[in-house]
């Protein structure tokens, strides 16, 4: 039986390599820190025992990019393994991943590529993370990725399928708003259509990163600050989640510590003001 | 179509340049599923980038690039854990650089060090614990060691590892030569580093004999076959030495 999730109010930053020092020397004012998961799964060695002394002063949530909960072939039992472990070292604040797949037939891409919103999708995702949440013995938390492909035979949106997703399994909903935007814009929907359809109730977090244009699309680059246009949209995310934990994500272009910490205070006042108006 | 035939054609797409189907893809296939193939290639040249940076340093941009584009054809992902990918580029660059062998042997290095690094943790033991066994043993001919699981041994028969150094050091790059006897390079991990020390084929050899369970005594034995008992006896207590010094005994067996 799969538990509840409680919902962690507080704003943090994904850890990134570049400010360990800071993060060692500093009394850094975040509520929790986001690791790659896969980044850390590993027999032993240094990454270990920075996350621990990390863990021993922050909450800390794993996120991970490698599960691929749309694989039609199923997930990979080894990999299940190495997170559970890893989630037993750390006692996370939830484990996370995201909507997508990332290889077949034994390829692995390493990328969050686009599922076909379909029902047949939807029973396979569904299964998978049925199975996935019986291995952790944990709910689980998925984030919608940026997209660059809506594919034509579509039964659904991508709202709708994240709805249905969460009512089948009990999982929960890692909000990606930058990733909302950039999808609304390359496949013309609006994203507040998608924050008004998705069960809200089952948001536990919500990220908030940067982006770049591309020649015709929005690229979901990650490597430049929150953009007005998201931070817009951020504000309607909060009237409608309520209080959840909310980070800055930068994986390229890593800044100086401080800079991500004033967008986070930026975060911290649109989620004060949403919560007053609501 | 079912989602694993499209997931299949998707992957296709990705590893090739035939132009996706926009009746499966959408309007505008051709941009859109190019987004993600440039973002695969660009991941895998990064990541092979991180994993071979003194290599990529050694043979300069263009050399790398063109190495690791054929690296990534011929070698697609497998793995969940981009750790793994950078298995085996030693042998594409020593297919590519047959007349400079120092290349695939410098990648090596860089790959057996990356091993080294996320190895498991292990307790290590120190001089005191030998002392211990001899008081308790009448000495060391039936101990039995166990080397630590982040040990690595290949041969090398170029000065690859002073290269690796000078770059390391930011020093101009020794110039490329071959050793003058091949020689074999030990890597390891020491608390969180990684290390590297070239070795000789008797060290190999003790530390082959070692793995297979065989005593310090036995290890003595080999060497006094080849010189007089007092100069087997220095050279297997100097490398006893080394063994410990390095952090490179895990347990006594």
């Amino acid at each position: 039986m799969i538990q509840t999730l409680a919902i962690f109010e507080g704003f943090g930053l994904g850890l990134r390599k570049e400010h360990y020092a800071d993060f060692d020397q500093r009394d850094v004012p975040v509520d929790f820190v986001e690791v790659i998961s896969e980044n850390f799964m590993l027999s032993g060695g240094r990454p270990l025992h920075t996350l621990d002394a990390m863990r021993a002063r922050y909450p800390v949530a794993l996120h991970g990019v490698s599960m691929s909960i749309g694989c039609a072939e199923g997930l990979n039992q080894d990999y299940l393994i190495a997170l559970k472990a890893l989630a037993k070292r750390v006692d996370p604040l939830w484990v996370s991943d995201h909507l997508c797949w990332t290889g077949t037939g034994g390829f692995n891409t390493h990328d969050l590529l686009p599922m076909p919103y379909t029902h047949a999708a939807l029973d396979i995702v569904c299964d998978n993370i049925m199975h996935a949440q019986d291995v952790l013995e944990r709910p689980l938390l998925f984030e919608n990725p940026s997209s660059y492909i809506a594919f034509p035979n579509a039964d659904m949106t991508e709202w709708d399928f994240l709805a249905a997703m969460c009512e089948r399994t009990n999982c929960y909903l890692l909000l990606d708003v930058n990733n909302i935007y950039v999808s609304g814009m390359n496949h013309g929907f609006d994203p507040v259509d998608f924050l008004d359809a998705i069960p809200a109730e089952r948001v536990r977090q919500i990220h908030l990163a940067g982006h770049s244009a591309g020649h015709t699309l929005l690229i979901d680059t990650h490597d430049a600050p929150v953009c007005d246009a998201v931070w817009r949209l951020y504000a309607e995310a909060c009237q409608r989640v309520g209080p959840v934990a909310t980070m800055i994500e930068r994986d390229d272009e890593i800044p100086p510590l401080d800079a991500l910490l004033a967008e986070l205070d930026v975060a911290r006042a649109s989620a004060h003001s949403a919560s007053v108006k609501a | 179509m079912h989602p694993h035939a499209l997931q299949q054609e998707f992957c296709k797409r990705i590893l090739d340049t035939v132009t996706p189907d926009p009746k499966i893809f959408g309007p505008d296939a051709e941009a859109r599923v190019g987004i993600y193939r440039n973002a695969y290639r660009a991941r895998l040249m990064s990541c092979l980038r991180s994993n071979y940076e003194k290599t990529w340093s050694w043979i300069g941009d263009d050399a790398f690039d063109t190495a690791t584009r054929q690296h990534c054809i011929l070698n697609p992902p497998q793995s969940w854990t981009l750790d793994d990918y950078g298995t085996g580029f030693n042998e594409t660059l020593g297919s590519l650089f047959k007349e400079d062998p120092e290349v695939a042997e410098l990648a090596h290095l860089e790959w057996a060090m990356q091993r080294a690094f996320g190895s498991v943790d292990e307790a290590v033991i120190d001089v005191a614990t030998v002392q211990a066994f001899v008081a308790a043993h009448d000495g060391l001919d039936h101990m039995r060691m166990a080397v630590v699981q982040s040990l690595f041994i290949f041969p090398i028969r170029t000065n690859c590892a002073a290269i690796w150094q000078d770059i390391a050091d930011d020093n101009p790059p020794s110039p490329p030569s071959l050793l003058e006897a091949p020689a074999y390079l030990r890597v390891w991990r020491k608390g969180f580093s990684p290390h590297f020390r070239t070795i000789d084929a008797d060290e190999v050899t003790a530390l082959n004999a070692l793995a297979q369970g065989e005593s310090f005594g036995d290890i003595c034995s080999y060497f006094t076959a080849t010189s007089d008992a007092e100069r087997a006896i220095v050279k297997a207590g100097t490398m006893l030495g080394h063994w410990l010094g390095d952090e490179l005994i895990s347990t006594l067996v």
